[in-house]
């Protein structure tokens, strides 16, 4: 699974999640791409899940680029624990996404197995997504 | 290439609320500039300015006679804002060309016909999409188009060699490639014995 190999500060404020992603909407290393249309956190585990679900559908020949990276620590407390006693302690790592980021490109493989793909890979995320082809973009 | 007359409306005003309200209405705000000439500021019809764009063979690079702005001139895209999401267009920049002037344009490059390599196993692998022009507006390709059938396994075709219109001149350094015909990977151990052999 993705994660940082190493940061600066072991736990992260919430933070909040306004606008579009400007930046990271647009094709640039495949054909066809799956598109985030809202914000969300993605774990870790659902990207790795999709990235399966991506690469078992298109079997051999294409290339799979990921676009996010899941780069925010999230800390969960123990079980059973009551509340106070300071912030728990980090459990997994998550992806902020706004809408319009571009998550998965796909190159090299039929557009419109690379678009079932897509379609696959879309139910593995908690948000709401779009897939997008090269053909006919501005 | 031929000029598209495009019909636009000058603009006087400026800021985020008024281009907001025009883009509730429809029209894209945006500039004209030229190195010989004042900018003009305009508001162009959202739906017929991506329609065209979207329709030409050209796509971005189509050449446009500006009409509307009391100055005609024929102008190139410079520059698009979109949404990322709804992918309508937010602002556009224009430039102001001249027949004689030499522009820089990206223009597509894509391939047709069955390697001789893909026979034998290979894949083949665009590794630029697009390519940096330097030609006269009215010889702007639509597509730079490469016939790929000789092409042996490992054989590659770099912004050197490529079939370029007369006239126009590729960017950038000329040993990058742009395509390549990659040999089929060979598996772990196959690929290991293989080796030992050599």
């Amino acid at each position: 699974m993705l994660q940082p190999k190493r940061q600066k500060f072991r736990k992260q404020q919430k933070g909040r999640m306004r606008g579009l992603a400007y930046t990271g909407s647009d094709l640039h290393f495949g054909t066809v791409a799956l598109q985030a249309t809202e914000c969300g956190w993605i774990t870790s585990r659902q990207i790795e899940a999709a990235r399966i679900a991506l690469t078992r559908h298109i079997k051999r020949g294409g290339r799979v680029f990921i676009r996010f990276f899941p780069d925010k620590p999230v800390s969960k407390k123990p079980l059973e624990t009551r509340m106070g006693k300071g912030k728990g302690s980090p459990d997994h790592y998550v992806a902020v996404v706004k809408p319009g980021r571009i998550l998965y490109e796909i190159d090299g493989v039929d557009p419109v197995l690379a678009k079932e793909a897509c379609r696959l890979a879309g139910h593995k995320l908690p948000i709401k997504t779009k897939i997008i082809a090269e053909e006919g973009r501005l | 290439m031929e000029a598209v007359q495009f019909e636009f409306d000058k603009r006087t005003t400026t800021g985020k609320g008024l281009a907001r309200k025009a883009r509730m209405e429809g029209r894209v705000p945006g500039i004209l500039y030229g190195h010989k000439s004042e900018p003009l500021m305009f508001y162009a019809d959202g739906h017929k300015f991506s329609l065209l764009l979207q329709k030409s063979e050209f796509g971005r690079n189509q050449l446009l006679a500006v009409r509307g702005l009391g100055r005609d001139v024929e102008a190139l895209v410079k520059d698009i804002q979109f949404h990322p999401v709804t992918r309508t267009i937010l602002h556009c920049d224009l430039v102001e060309v001249w027949k004689e002037d030499r522009v820089t344009v990206v223009v597509p490059v894509r391939f047709h016909g069955k390697a001789k390599g893909q026979s034998a196993g290979g894949t083949v692998q665009l590794l630029c999409r697009k390519v940096k022009l330097l030609c006269t507006p009215h010889n702007i390709p639509s597509e730079i188009s490469l016939d790929i059938t000789p092409l042996d396994l490992e054989d590659d075709i770099t912004v050197a060699t490529l079939p370029l219109p007369e006239g126009a001149e590729a960017i950038g350094d000329p040993k990058v490639v742009v395509l390549v015909i990659k040999p089929p990977r060979v598996s772990g151990k196959k690929g290991a014995e293989e080796e030992g052999k050599k």
